[in-house]
């Protein structure tokens, strides 16, 4: 069996695993980008939406956890380092890593706080950027 | 016992370590402690120690003392630049670099999902 014939035998499952890839396509990979959308667009959508609605809106929510997490992962990481450390720039980078430390931790209390790993958070976003795209343009015509 | 009484006469040599005290000392100074050590048992007990208490460590040493105005220990502008060095210095630096750029893609793909719309 050639390495070609292999391919194509696998091809269909490797398309499968690297799906999600095609959701940045569609949001950051566009000939020419959407116009800004404010909060207030957002929350019109989220109003309009009942099925992804609520599942963009828990998703934004979840930003807060992450703040507050990055915001309490630089505050303790770069306190002990600022208390014991001599190097200034060591204080720097470990407050840097306490705030990246502490935004996943917060993102993964919110995970389970709004339970959204039982949502489709790239579903959500798209749906939200073709309510946009279809808004903008007709507003456009 | 003679040797330690003259290092307290003279300032310069009292403080100046073992290895120094044949150029900055007396002459015959070394030559006479080698010969006490050999014909004394008892100055080979006790070597040239001066009067308890009165030594001076180097942690005396005042630390906020005004230093000389010269250039501190790794003289890199002097130095060649060796290849094992340079090669050491880059390959932190790309290994960190490596690290960041391999760490930020799972961080950038959860974060643009939250921070994204």
């Amino acid at each position: 069996m050639g390495i070609g014939e292999h391919f194509e035998g696998v091809k269909q499952h490797w398309a499968r695993n690297f799906a999600f890839l095609d959701y940045f396509k569609k949001v950051y990979g566009r000939a020419e980008p959407l116009p800004k959308w404010s909060d207030a667009d957002v929350e019109e959508f989220i109003a309009s939406d009942p099925v992804y609605g609520p599942q963009l809106k828990a998703l934004r929510e979840s930003r807060k956890f992450a703040l507050a997490g990055a915001l309490a992962g630089a505050a303790h990481l770069g306190g002990v380092a600022f208390k014991y450390s001599k190097a200034p720039h060591g204080v720097v980078l470990a407050t840097g890593f306490g705030a990246i430390t502490g935004a996943v931790l917060g993102s993964e209390v919110a995970e389970h706080w709004y339970q959204l790993y039982k949502m489709d958070k790239q579903g959500a976003n798209l749906r939200f950027i073709y309510w946009w795209e279809d808004k903008v343009s007709g507003q456009k015509s | 016992m003679e040797t330690c009484n003259k290092n307290t006469r003279f300032p310069p040599l009292r403080d100046a370590p073992f290895a120094l005290r044949g150029a900055l000392g007396g002459s015959s100074s070394n030559l006479e402690q080698a010969r006490g050590y050999t014909s004394l048992p008892l100055a080979a007990l006790r070597p040239n120690v001066s009067a308890p208490g009165s030594r001076t460590l180097h942690t005396s040493r005042p630390m906020a003392a005004p230093v000389a105005n010269r250039p501190l220990s790794p003289h890199l502008p002097l130095k060649k630049p060796q290849f094992s060095a340079t090669f050491s210095i880059s390959h932190r630096i790309f290994g960190v670099a490596l690290g960041v750029a391999i760490i930020s893609v799972p961080l950038a793909t959860k974060f643009s999902l939250m921070f994204g719309v």
